[in-house]
Parts: structure tokens; C-alpha cells; sequence
């Protein structure tokens, strides 16, 4: 044993008038680091309640309550209370949180005797002394949704084969696993599926279960899953962070998996005598009488055109509807008892009041019909066609051969895609106009980016003002191109014409698609003054009736999203209405 | 009679206050070198008011209670005998050196008792621990101070004050009196035994958190474990006292105080820095390099006074 | 003084111990749950003759949370926050652990950069667990100046965790399939800065302690373990290095970034009480030379490759056994998984539960009351991970 070692331990006094370097809480305080997990903190405004941290936190130190917030589309006024508690600063609901709402800041005191006040209401109106942030790289939601395999463009302008070839199993059940289960898409849903359940039963390889689910709201679940407007998509929480839950993809998915909806789905019926009659067998005429008839109804169908499906079959063009879809829905509703008369137009050999003496209810969806025009100099003429007309003549068959020439379309909508697309694929070269920039159209996105694959010009901001024809046939147009007034807070941005910057197109034919409304002119020979007309569409109370008793309006012409979900919404509602209504007769 | 009985009665507040004051600032002190600022240098104030404040939730009888009384008791008698520096102690006869000897056992020996009552085995083995130390400190102790009373021919405590007196003033040092240079390793031994008298480390086995959770003091609270407080805050300055009495000439009150707190320091310094025996390689320690050292001293006492 | 106990039924009641239990020294001395010199709540119930120890008992369960059968009620990520909770000083390695089975079961790769992170927080963890050891040793035998030193230090290391995972001790930083953030900035300057540091307090350290005389005086010899005795009681990590067996998981089977890094496997011969403080006094150095080269070789690039949503996440059916080096000994996790979103049994092979039972139960015997709670902080125990 040296005497160094006895000795050395001394030299630990050379600390004695060195500064210590502890803190003095609380004269000092040592700052916590930028990262810092503390106590949680919520932007009020920003979180949509989807309770996505409630469901992650493994200690439910989460509770959604009930606040008094505005209520946006696709929000709740659920917010989260944490109870400090049970929470053990993990920072895993900050890192679901698809808003990024939620973080945890840098403070980490609390001190109280009360139990109670452990409970903190997290919510603030400002950011504040953040600390563990959301981090979108690090979000625990994967932001890129499953690959949808298509055709090329280059393949695809040629024909008017289907544009996706659909989910394969294995994609379907990872994209399904992208779900939160928050709910929010089932309130956006106009008929209210019940996505989470049926994504549950797609990613645990249960499709037949998946399409019972879906049938339990919508009969036309494959119709949907093939050209729905999708507006779950749209509020869907992933969506912020990255791709929405693929949630169309996933019903065509498991709906195209069953062969016979038949076998899985039970359709015993115990029949009633009561009969009802539907007019228009589009999607709202159909899914009232397949919810009518599963009630135990007797259900007359009448429709105009020799095959029932409306503007699906007449207006959707069959890329992106192949027609044994709608073939087998229908074939589904018809199996149950529905009988469709086709080739009956009511109002001209049989008008409604027959039918409302006739039968206990009727319920009228004849859909839209009256396309509205732009109404410029030159406008009218043989060239200048409107979309619907045109595509209901593509779609019954008609030869047009658009070969070299150059088409003109007018429009944002699902209608004008429809139709620029479609003259693209009759072989013509396609320019679209439209008034606002290209993130106010009102057209799909997915649809917007395959236009433009397909070779198609989008003139943005840019606004037809005349038509210069020569002989007779249009030779070009002038147009100006329009600035955006974003005076009035919370509407669109009204387009505001450059009125001295005028330019010319040459073309040869100008497609308009700016939008249809109904055709009451029949009701209105029938009932006159009796029957209340607001806006161009009758007027129905919560159960679609309208202002004569027994006569039920749905679908495009008393809606005003004008699409095939809002359709099937409406026959269902009516159904019920319908029902209620000849119950308590 | 009446300077007396204020004598009797002050003696014992001046000494816990100087004893509580030298733990508050050692505490400090410690802090600093383990790179802390430590608590206020009057904690140890707030903490015995604390204890003598709170009650005293269970106890385990007669003895048991009686135990911190019978300690403090003896600590403070022990008091009456030593000089507070050159000023003359209340009680003061020759021999009184021994008897001082065999009154700071009582302190322990009345721990011991109300200890034992509390039947907690920590508290035991810290007590036979404390009995242990004390029988090897005391040998190599009072063979130290047999040098001493060799040398200075007196058992009185303030006798021996007296021998090494001088002219103090503040200018004028008269520290070559000091026993401590007349007789180096008997000074040396003493200080040794100091460490452990005082059960700072390497000596601290009776209470030894550790090993036996605080020892003697685990079934004491409150106003008990107050008083234990005080009582060794009263250890701290009577063997501190004794040590600066006998080896370092007592001298006045501005002498004697810092010079106590020293010596209070020097075993801090130590205290600071090692870890603690096993308690039987503190018997082995005592009796052995200063027990020797102490036979050596005696010897070299009487070449000196040949 | 000693406690004169009549012959009390013992917990174990054996017709060996009844001569000694007879003698008017016998006592029953319960150290733990609640006592300064046991790391956690944990216990030792023993029994003594005189100062002797003549048959020790270990007394766990205090901390029994019932872990393994909570991760089997939880979502593969819930058990992520949950699983560092089982061993309190040196965490990260459940983390790790957890995340490894994960990834070999559903083929998740980590990305280099993540391994090397990885890396760099379970060396860190290592350092802190040292010091913390370091501390904890010295205070059992008294010296309390070297604890308030080494956690002052550790704290450094702390800080610099906090700045990179957002917490002090529970980091909750690896997941599956790599970390959940990147270094922030100037993250490995700092650290390599506090490296050098801490070089220079380790001499300090040796100075008021490793050296000292009188700590050699208190532990050399003490609580042996042999080679032999080592394999039997299947001894592992550094406490199996301090008897003279150069084996080390991250130099045998290494994973994560160390079939990169240079670093010697420590040992020393004795088995007792002083080498395995001296393995790891050595260790400290060797951890701060890998920290170093990892820093050097540090890859850029990715830090996660993600798993999927973790709400709906299934992992694949299997089982698997992962192990690492910790500071205590081999750390293992076994994961069986049934397909489900949870896990349907993971068995947490802790080192601790070898140390701390079989073996201290072992050592204890024969030795003196002011060795147990030193001769337990030497082992490097972690009640926690007995009893999980
Ligand atoms: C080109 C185009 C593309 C579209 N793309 C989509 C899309 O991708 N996704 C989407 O969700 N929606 C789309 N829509 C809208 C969707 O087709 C309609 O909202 C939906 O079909 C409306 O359904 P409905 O039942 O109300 O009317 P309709 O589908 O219009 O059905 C009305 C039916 O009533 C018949 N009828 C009319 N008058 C009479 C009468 N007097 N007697 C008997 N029968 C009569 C008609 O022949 C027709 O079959 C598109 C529409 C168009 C025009
Ligand atoms: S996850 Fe985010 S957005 Fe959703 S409820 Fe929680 S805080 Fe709000
Ligand atoms: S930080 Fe972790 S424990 Fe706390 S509320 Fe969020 S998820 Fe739950």
C-alpha cells in the first residue's frame, strides 16, 4: 500500500473553490431541451378531434371531451383532455396526430394537493413554449397510399378499356391498415358507410363481411368503388399528412372480389301489399327501391331509356364505368323483386298523378337533365355541343369521329373531364378552359392529373368571351385570361376578367360543361301552383317529401352535390321516409 | 451560586449552538467539494427546531424514551469539565481528566440502553459498532494523554489550559506553548482518535446508512431524534474543545472558537475523502500504527523531561 | 448487544441451520425493501450469527408491474414506452431489444445511420450506467462525495439525451425499424466534447477512489466468484469478465454498429469485489474510445424506415431471441408472435435475475453485515428487471 494511495484521495479538495455546478432551483433554472417531452398542449382550432391519441396512448391518460367548438366539415367537437397523471410522456399521441395540433411542451412542473388538477385541458388558441413537435417525416401514419397500378396514357387514349386495374390482395390490406378509425369519412359519407368497419374486415382478409357492411348503406357499393366523388377521402385526417386512405380503391377492391352479391347477402323479404312507384331508375330511384323492397314493398320502376342506370350508364363514360358493373348491381336489385320498366317516360303516355292514384307513394328521381349554357356571342350553332348531350350520344352508341380536330371545353367539373377525356379517346385534340385556378376546380384531383397525361392543354384562369364563326362553323375564340378577388373570406375566389388582354384559340368544336339542373317543366304542367319550386329544384322536408302528399324527390334533382352517393343517400332516406310515412298513414 | 447556575445554564446553549453552527457550515463544506452549494449554513438550526417541534409518533417504553435523555444528560455534565478555552470550567478538580474520560461513555452507554429497548437489529449493531470504536480510539487515546499528564505533571484539565498559557494578544502568537510542539506524536495520536471519537470517516461504522440504515437512529423520531441531534452536536464541540484545550492551549474566545472549528474541519477534510472500515479493521487500525505511535510518545515524553 | 432472538420459525425452515439458529447470536436481519443500501425496492432477508451471515434469502417482488403479461395486452408500439421501463439506470437496451425482435420478425430493416445511433445511445446509456454504478458503489462504502460527483456527470450525459430523444431517463427513442428523431444539431460536437470530459474525471475519480488504499482494503477478495462458480450460476457481462472470461455479446454476436468498432474486451482475474469494480472502472474507457469511432464513422442518411400504421399493425407469426450487451450482464428479450396486433408472450431474460438471486444468495453466505449491501452494488443489480 503506497503512500501515494493513502494520500491521493486529498486531491479531491481542489473542488472546494471551484464553482459548484448544480442548480439553484429556484433563484436558477435550467431550461429543458428544444425536443422536451413535457406537459401536452393542444391548438384547439387545429385539431379535428379524430381522437387518434386517444386511441395510441397505452395508458388512456386520454379522454375526448366534449367542447364548445365550431364544428367544420370533417371535424368534431370532441377535443382531448389528458389526465397527467396516468401519462407517462411518450409523446406517441403527438406523433399519430395527423394535424400536428397536438405537442408536448417544455414545461413539466405541476404541483398540487388536488388530485383533479392533474387533469389538464390541454387546448390553447396559440402556439406556445413548444417542446417534442410533430415531425412529418417521423409522422406514425405512413403517408403514401397503396400503389394503384393503371394503364398508360399512351395505351389508355386509344380505347375506352378501364383506366385502373384495382387493388390486389396483399396492397388492399396494407392500404386498409393506413386507417385510423376515427370516423370522421362516415359523417362526410352522404350515405354514411361504415368505412372503419368494413377497412377492419378488408385488412383481415374478410371481404364477404367487408361488402355486407357496405351493403347495409349503399347498394351501388361497387358503382362507388369504381367513380364515387369520394368526399370521406376528402376529410380523411391521413390526408393531411399525406394520401388519404385509398377508402374508393378499397370498397371496388371488395366489392369486385364477390361474384353474386346474392349468396352473401341475405335478402328475405316479407312482403307487404302496399305498392310503390319510383320514376328514373338512376342511382337514387334504384337504392330507394332496393331499401323499399327489402322492406317487403312491392316496387315499380318506370324509366325513360331502354336500360335502367341513369346518368351512370348515360353520362359516365365506360372507361371509367365499365358497364358489367352496373349490370351486376342491377342485376342484384332486380333479384330482389324490384320491377323496371324501361322505355316509359312519365308525363308524356302516363303522368304522375296516375301514378299517385295508383300507387301509395311515389318517388320521383329523374335526375338532370337541362344543361346551362354560357350564353357569349356565337355561341349557338351545330358545333356547339353540351357535355351531356354529347356524352349520352357516345354513350348510346352513336358514331362521332373527332379525328384531327381541335376541341374546346368549357368547365372544371367531373363532367368536363369526362368529356375532354372522352373527345381525347374519339381521337381529337383537346384544350380546356376553366375561369378559377387550377386548385378551385371542382374536378378530381387524380382525374385533373390523368387529363393532363393523356395530352390534354389546361388553360387556367382563362374565360371564353366570343365565338368567331365563319360560314357558319366556328373558326376560333377570343378569350381573356381573369385575376382572382379574394375579397369575400370564406367562398371561392370570383374570377375577374382581363379585359383588354384578348387572345384567340382556333377550333373547331366547343364543348360546354358548366353545369345541368332539372327539367320540372312536366311537373310543373301537372301540378302547377300546388307543387313548391325553390331554386329551380322542388321543395321536400327530412323525409324527401314535397309539398303533395305521397310524392317523394331525390337524387340530382332535389340535392345539391348532384352526385351518386347523395343519390344513393336520398333513396335510402326516402325508403325510410316512405316507410314512415305510409306506416302512419 | 447565581454566576454559577447561569454558568450551568449557558454553557450547554453556547455549546449546541457552536456544534450545530460547525455541522451547518461543515455541511457547506462537504457540499463544495462534491461540486454542490449545499444547504444554508443555519439548516442545521431549522432541522433541530424542526425535530423538537414534531411528535413523536411511537415509542417502545420506558428505556426507550429515556435512552436520548440519559445521553443528552451526560453530554451535558461532561460540559461542566471542560474550560472554554482559558476561562476556568464550573467544575474543575485534579483528576478530572479521567472522569471526563468515563462521563463521555455515558452518553453512548445511555443510547446503548434505549437503543436496545427499541429491538430493531440496525440500531443494535450500530450500538455494538459505536462500543466496538470506542474500545479502540480510547486506548491509543488515553495513552496520549498519559503523555500529557507525564509532561505537564497535573490530571486537571484546566491546569493543563494553564500550563500552556501565555500572553495572548492578537499581534503576538504565543502558540509555542502549545503541547501539540512539545509533544508532536502524542498530538498526532489524539487527533487520530479524534476522527473517530467524532464518527467522521473512516470511522463513521455506527451509523453507516448503508450498512445499517443510520444505525442507533432508525427507531428514533421527532423530538427524539432531535435530541440526538443536539447530542451530537454537544460531542462535536466537547472533543473539539477537549482536543484545542489540551493540545492546542485552550486560549480566549476568538482563539478558541476558530481553533475548535478547525480541528472540526481537519476531520472533515478526512471525512470527505474516504470511504469507512469494516468495524473490525478499525480495531485492527487503532491498535495498530497509533497505538505504537502512542507507546512512542510516552517514551519520547520521558526523554523530554529527563 | 446482539439481538438474543429465540429460535424463530425462519422463512426456510431447514434442519441444517438449527445448531447456529440455537446460538444466543442468531438473529433474523431483514435489509430491504425500504433501506438505503439496496438498490430499489428489493430485499435480502438474512441470517446472522454475531456479525456473520450464515444464510441470506433473496426477497424480491416489490417491483413486480406484471410487465411481460402488459405487453401482451398492448399494440406492438404501446409496449415501446413501456419496455425501457424495466430496467430504471440503464434503459435504452429494452428499447433496443424490444425493436430488434420486432424487425427480425417482420423484416423491417434499419437503416446504417439508425444502427449507428442506436449505437451511440446504448453506449451513452453504458456511461451513465457506469457512473451511476460508480456512485452507487463508492456510497456503500461510504464515500459520498465520488455519488455526487459521478451523478453530477451522468447528468451531462442526461442533458445530451435530453436534447436528442426529449427525455432524461425513459427515452422512449428507438422504435422498430430505427429512432424516432434525428441527431439535432452540433449533437456529435457536443458529445464529443463531453467524451473528452469525462476522460479527464475518470483520473479524478481514480484519484479519490479506484486508487485509494483504503477502498483496495475494503474490497479486494471479497465475494469471490471463481471461474468455475461463474459459468455455474451462468454469470454474465461484466461480472463474468471480472473472473477471468473474455466474453462480450457485442464482440461475439455483435449486432447494431459494432461489427465496425475496434474496442478490446476487458478483463480481470480475481472475481471479487475489486475487479469487478476495476472491469468496469477499464470499461468506462474502452465505452468513451467506441463512442469516438462511432462518432468518426457516424453514415448520413435515413434514421427510420417506417412499420406499418401502428393502431392496425400486425406483426408477422414467429418467435425470436434477441440479446445485447448491457452493463449488467446479457439482456434478452423472447418474442412469440401469434399474427395478431399484439404480442402474445415476451419473456424478458434480465441479467439481474441470476445476479440478484442465485448468485448473491451465494456470495452473501459467510460474509459480514457491512458487506452485503457493497457486495450487492457490485453485482450491478436491477430489482426492477427480476422482477418485471
Ligand atoms: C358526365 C357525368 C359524369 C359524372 N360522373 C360522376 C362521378 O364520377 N361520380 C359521381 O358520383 N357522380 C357523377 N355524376 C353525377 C351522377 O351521375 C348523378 O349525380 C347521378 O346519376 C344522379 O342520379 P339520379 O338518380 O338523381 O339521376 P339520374 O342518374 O340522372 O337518373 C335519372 C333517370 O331518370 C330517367 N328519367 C328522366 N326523366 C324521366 C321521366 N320523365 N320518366 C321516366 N324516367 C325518366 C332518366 O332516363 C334517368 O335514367 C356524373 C354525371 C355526369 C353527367
Ligand atoms: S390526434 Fe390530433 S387532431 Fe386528432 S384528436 Fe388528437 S389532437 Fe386532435
Ligand atoms: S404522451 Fe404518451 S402517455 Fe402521455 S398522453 Fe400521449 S400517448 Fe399517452
Amino acid at each position: 500500500m503506497a503512500w501515494n494511495d493513502i494520500l491521493k484521495p486529498l486531491s479531491g479538495w481542489k473542488f472546494l473553490f471551484k464553482k459548484p455546478h448544480t442548480i439553484r432551483y429556484p433563484k436558477e433554472d435550467k431550461i429543458p431541451s428544444e425536443r422536451y417531452r413535457g406537459i401536452h398542449t393542444n391548438m384547439i382550432d387545429k385539431c379535428i378531434g379524430c381522437g387518434s391519441c386517444e386511441k395510441i396512448c397505452m395508458n388512456q391518460a386520454i379522454t375526448m371531451k366534449e367542447m364548445d367548438v365550431e364544428v367544420k366539415e370533417g371535424t368534431t367537437n370532441l377535443r382531448p383532455v389528458v389526465d397527467h397523471g396516468r401519462c407517462c410522456y411518450c409523446g406517441l399521441c403527438v406523433d399519430i396526430c395527423p394535424t400536428g395540433s397536438l405537442w408536448l411542451s417544455r414545461d413539466y412542473r405541476h404541483l398540487s394537493e388536488d388530485i383533479d388538477t392533474f387533469i389538464i385541458d390541454p387546448n390553447v388558441k396559440e402556439k406556445e413554449r413548444e417542446g417534442w413537435q410533430k415531425a412529418p417525416e417521423f409522422s406514425l401514419i405512413p403517408p403514401e397510399r397503396g400503389k394503384m397500378e393503371e394503364i398508360p396514357p399512351e395505351k389508355r387514349v386509344k380505347s375506352f378499356m378501364e383506366v385502373f386495374v384495382g387493388y390486389t390482395e396483399p396492397i388492399a390490406k396494407e392500404e386498409a391498415q393506413r386507417c385510423l378509425g376515427c370516423g370522421l369519412c362516415v359523417d362526410a359519407c352522404a350515405t354514411h358507410m361504415h368505412i372503419p368497419d368494413y377497412l377492419k374486415a378488408i385488412r383481415e382478409g374478410n371481404n364477404e363481411e367487408a361488402v355486407r357492411i357496405m351493403f347495409k348503406n349503399n347498394p351501388l357499393s361497387e358503382i362507388c368503388g369504381t367513380v364515387c366523388t369520394h368526399f370521406c377521402e376528402n376529410v380523411c385526417p391521413v390526408g393531411i399528412i399525406g394520401e388519404p386512405v385509398a377508402i374508393q380503391w378499397e370498397k371496388e377492391f371488395a366489392t369486385r372480389t364477390i361474384e353474386d352479391y346474392k349468396k352473401i347477402i341475405d335478402t328475405t323479404i316479407k312482403e307487404k301489399k302496399e305498392r310503390v312507384a319510383v320514376v328514373g331508375a338512376g342511382p337514387a330511384g334504384l337504392s330507394f327501391a332496393f331499401y323499399l323492397r327489402l322492406k317487403g314493398y312491392k316496387i315499380d320502376v318506370f324509366e325513360k331509356y331502354e336500360k335502367p342506370g341513369g346518368m351512370m350508364l348515360l353520362g359516365i363514360p365506360s372507361y371509367r364505368l365499365p358497364r358489367k358493373v352496373i349490370e351486376k348491381e342491377i342485376k342484384f336489385i332486380t333479384s330482389t323483386g324490384v320491377k323496371i320498366h324501361t322505355g316509359t317516360q312519365i308525363g308524356k303516355k302516363k303522368t304522375f298523378k296516375e301514378l299517385l292514384k295508383k300507387y301509395s307513394a311515389v318517388f320521383v328521381a329523374t335526375g338532370n337533365t337541362k344543361p346551362y349554357t354560357m350564353g357569349i356571342p356565337g355561341e349557338e350553332g351545330k358545333d356547339t355541343l353540351q357535355a351531356i348531350s354529347f356524352l349520352y350520344d357516345v354513350n348510346t352508341g352513336k358514331k362521332i369521329d373527332l379525328k384531327g380536330k381541335k376541341v374546346l371545353v368549357v368547365g372544371g367539373g367531373n363532367v368536363a373531364m369526362d368529356a375532354i377525356r372522352t373527345s381525347r379517346r374519339l381521337g381529337a385534340d383537346v384544350y380546356l378552359s376553366y375561369r378559377r385556378r387550377e386548385v378551385d376546380m371542382p374536378a378530381d384531383e387524380l382525374e385533373r392529373k390523368e387529363a393532363k397525361e393523356e395530352g390534354i392543354e389546361f388553360m387556367i384562369q382563362t374565360l371564353p368571351i366570343e365565338v368567331i364563326r365563319e360560314k357558319g362553323k366556328i373558326k376560333a375564340v377570343k378569350y381573356v385570361p381573369t385575376d382572382m378577388d379574394f375579397s369575400e373570406k370564406g367562398k371561392r375566389p370570383k374570377p375577374v376578367p382581363r379585359m383588354n388582354d384578348v387572345r384567340t384559340l382556333e377550333v373547331d368544336i366547343i364543348i360546354e360543361a358548366i353545369g345541368q339542373g332539372p327539367d320540372l317543366t312536366y311537373l310543373e304542367q301537372e301540378f302547377g301552383e300546388s307543387l313548391k319550386i325553390e331554386k329551380g329544384k322542388p321543395v321536400v322536408d327530412k323525409n324527401l317529401m314535397c309539398s303533395i302528399k305521397g310524392l317523394f324527390f331525390g337524387g340530382d334533382m332535389a340535392n345539391k352535390q348532384n352526385d351518386i352517393v347523395s343519390a344513393v343517400a336520398d333513396g335510402r332516406r326516402a325508403a325510410e321516409g316512405v316507410h314512415n310515412y305510409l306506416q302512419n298513414k | 451560586m447565581n454566576i454559577n447556575i447561569l454558568y450551568a445554564a449557558l454553557a450547554p446553549i453556547v455549546a449546541i449552538l457552536l456544534g450545530l453552527l460547525y455541522i451547518g457550515i461543515g455541511r457547506k463544506i462537504i457540499a463544495r467539494l462534491q461540486r454542490r452549494y449545499g444547504p444554508p449554513f443555519y439548516q442545521q438550526y431549522i432541522d433541530t427546531i424542526k425535530l423538537l417541534a414534531k411528535k413523536t409518533v411511537s415509542s417502545h417504553g420506558v428505556f426507550f424514551s429515556l435512552g436520548p435523555i440519559m445521553g443528552l444528560a451526560g453530554s451535558m455534565v461532561t460540559l461542566l469539565f471542560i474550560p472554554f478555552g482559558s476561562a476556568a470550567p464550573l467544575l474543575s478538580f485534579h483528576g478530572d481528566i479521567i472522569l471526563v474520560m468515563y462521563l463521555v461513555v455515558i452518553a453512548p452507554l445511555g443510547m446503548a440502553l434505549g437503543v436496545g429497548e427499541g429491538s430493531n437489529p440496525n440500531g443494535s449493531i450500530g450500538m455494538a459498532r459505536g462500543l466496538t470504536l470506542m474500545l479502540a480510539y480510547e486506548v491509543p487515546f488515553v495513552l496520549a494523554l498519559f503523555s500529557v499528564v507525564l509532561y505537564t505533571h497535573t490530571t486537571s484539565i484546566a491546569q493543563i489550559v494553564q500550563s500552556q498559557a501565555g500572553e495572548w494578544s492578537l499581534l503576538k502568537f504565543h502558540g509555542f506553548n502549545w503541547l501539540t510542539f512539545a509533544l508532536p506524536i502524542s498530538a498526532i495520536v489524539a487527533d487520530i482518535c479524534l476522527q473517530g471519537m467524532l464518527g467522521e470517516k473512516p470511522f463513521d461504522q455506527v451509523i453507516a446508512p448503508h450498512e445499517i440504515a443510520s444505525g442507533p437512529m432508525v427507531e428514533y423520531g421527532g423530538k427524539y431524534l432531535g435530541m440526538m441531534v443536539i447530542n451530537h452536536a454537544l460531542h462535536i464541540y466537547i472533543e473539539t474543545a477537549l482536543f484545542v484545550d489540551i493540545f492546542l492551549g485552550g486560549g480566549p474566545v476568538w482563539f478558541f472558537i476558530p481553533a475548535t472549528f478547525s480541528v472540526f474541519i481537519l476531520s472533515l477534510i478526512i471525512n470527505g475523502v474516504l470511504p469507512r472500515f469494516r468495524i473490525g479493521q478499525a480495531l485492527k487500525f487503532y491498535w495498530g500504527v497509533p497505538l505504537i505511535l502512542a507507546v512512542i510518545g510516552i517514551i519520547y515524553t520521558m526523554v523530554v523531561i529527563k | 448487544m446482539k439481538q438474543k432472538t429465540e429460535q424463530k420459525k425462519s422463512l426456510n425452515q431447514g434442519g441444517k441451520n438449527m445448531t447456529e439458529e440455537k446460538s444466543i447470536d442468531f438473529f433474523e436481519y431483514f435489509i430491504g425493501p425500504q433501506h438505503p443500501g439496496i438498490t430499489g425496492n428489493f430485499g435480502v432477508i438474512l441470517n446472522a450469527v454475531g456479525d456473520e451471515i450464515i444464510k441470506a434469502q433473496a426477497n424480491p417482488g416489490y417491483l413486480h408491474r406484471a410487465f411481460e403479461k402488459l405487453m401482451e395486452q398492448r399494440m406492438y408500439l404501446q409496449n415501446v414506452p413501456l419496455v425501457c421501463r424495466i430496467c430504471v439506470p440503464e434503459p435504452d437496451v429494452n428499447e433496443a431489444l424490444y425493436s430488434m425482435a420486432i424487425e427480425t420478425l417482420t423484416g423491417i430493416e434499419v437503416p446504417e445511420r439508425a444502427k449507428y445511433i442506436r449505437t451511440i445511445v446504448l453506449e451513452m446509456a453504458r456511461l451513465a450506467a457506469y457512473l451511476f454504478y460508480f456512485g452507487g458503489t463508492a456510497a456503500t462504502l461510504g464515500l459520498y462525495t465520488l455519488p455526487n460527483w459521478s451523478f453530477g456527470d451522468r447528468d451531462y450525459i442526461l442533458d445530451l439525451f435530453e436534447e436528442l430523444t426529449g427525455a432524461r431517463i425513459y427515452h422512449i427513442y428507438m422504435q422498430p425499424g430505427g429512432v424516432r428523431r434525428d441527431l439535432p444539431k452540433d449533437f456529435t460536437k457536443k458529445l464529443y466534447s463531453l467524451l473528452q470530459t469525462l476522460k479527464k474525471r475518470i483520473k479524478e475519480y481514480d484519484g479519490i477512489f479506484f486508487d485509494a488504499a483504503l477502498f483496495k482494503k475494503r474490497t479486494k477478495g471479497v465475494g469471490v466468484i471463481n471461474k468455475d462458480m461463474a459459468i455455474e450460476y451462468s454469470v454474465t457481462g461484466p461480472n463474468l469478465r471480472a473472473s477471468g472470461i473474455a466474453y462480450d455479446i457485442r464482440k461475439d454476436t455483435p449486432y447494431l454498429a459494432y461489427p465496425d468498432i475496434n474496442f478490446n474486451v476487458i478483463t480481470e482475474n480475481e472475481g471479487d469485489f475489486y475487479s469487478r469494480v476495476m472491469v468496469r472502472r477499464r470499461e468506462f474507457e474502452e465505452d468513451i474510445k467506441i463512442l469516438e469511432q462511432l462518432i468518426d464513422k457516424l453514415p448520413s442518411g435515413e434514421v427510420w424506415n417506417r412499420y406499418p400504421m401502428p393502431l392496425n399493425w400486425k406483426v408477422e407469426k414467429g418467435d425470436v431471441y434477441v440479446k445485447v450487451e448491457s452493463t449488467k450482464g446479457e439482456y434478452g428479450y423472447y418474442v412469440v408472435s401469434d399474427g395478431s396486433e399484439k404480442p402474445r408472450r415476451i419473456h424478458v431474460r434480465g441479467p439481474s435475475m441470476t445476479h440478484g438471486i442465485m448468485l448473491l444468495e451465494k456470495l452473501l453466505k459467510g460474509q459480514r453485515i457491512a458487506d452485503i449491501s457493497p457486495i450487492m452494488f457490485s453485482l450491478d443489480i436491477c430489482p426492477p428487471d427480476i422482477d418485471r
